[in-house]
């Protein structure tokens, strides 16, 4: 089972799916601070990444979140093919990217973590969340930790500027 | 019980450079030996090992209110707890 489903008062956990979470884009910004900043707010479906042992302690007030996408409204929208769902970004060999499977009984469709998406979320916003049933499913053991571990990777690579050449 | 394709071939006896064909359970499969010469199968170049970068930004969220934000401080950062050094006591 790669999915688990938490009550709605459970507390909030890494892997946890969020569906309608508000997320804040500066879209607009004076440096001379003369007019007030524009932000756009966003209500979106996003996984939790911060650390369990953080969130059980109670040392944080605000997650890490990054946002999920519907994979196939990807490959509607043209931005990805479905090849390439169904080969790299499947098999973790895309930075930045995690693949999700569905579980339509569950009404999850296939997703997509963009990791390169970040927001912080307030703790208590996403616990009233979870109590008003805007938690899809929780992503369980292994595959939490193989996520987990593609956030780390994702942000600990360091990329040449060229490959090493070799002799032949 | 199964075996593995080495274990199988290995009461084979097969020579460098040749192909063999044959049908098992149905299916036609071909063989063939490489010489030294070509590449060995742990030189080979798997292109499944290979990480890839993101070839595309996903968008942004198209979909929202905007509102006008106003300038402030940032919340008081969350504290870590830190052990007590031992050195320090």
């Amino acid at each position: 089972m790669i999915y688990g489903f938490p009550g709605k008062n459970d507390p909030i956990d890494q892997a946890d799916i969020v569906e309608t979470c508000p997320v804040l884009t500066l879209t607009e910004f004076d440096l001379e601070r003369v007019e007030p900043p524009q932000i756009k707010v966003s209500s979106c479906r996003v996984i939790v990444l911060t650390q369990t042992c953080d969130l059980a302690n109670g040392k944080v007030s605000t997650v890490t979140v990054a946002v999920v996408h519907d994979a196939h409204a990807l490959v509607e929208q043209g931005f990805l093919k479905l090849a390439d769902i169904r080969g790299p970004i499947r098999s973790g060999r895309v930075f930045g990217w995690y693949f999700l499977p569905s579980r339509r009984e569950f009404g999850l469709s296939e997703m997509i973590v963009d990791l390169r998406q970040l927001h912080s979320i307030r703790l208590d916003l996403l616990t009233a969340l979870c109590q008003r049933e805007q938690r899809l499913g929780r992503l369980l053991s292994p595959d939490r930790e193989h996520l987990a571990k593609h956030f780390a990777d994702t942000f600990s690579r360091i990329g040449l500027p060229e490959p090493y050449e070799t002799e032949s | 019980m199964g075996v593995s394709l080495v274990e199988a071939l290995g009461d084979v006896e097969l020579k460098t450079g040749q192909v063999y064909r044959c049908q098992v359970k149905g299916r036609w499969i071909e063989l063939r030996v490489l010489t030294p010469n070509e590449l060995q199968p742990s030189g080979r170049y798997d292109e499944s090992d290979v990480m890839l970068d993101p070839w595309v930004e996903f968008p942004l969220l198209a979909s929202g209110i905007t509102v006008a934000g106003e300038f402030g401080s940032l919340p008081t950062p969350d504290v870590p707890e830190i052990a007590a050094d031992e050195d320090a006591l």
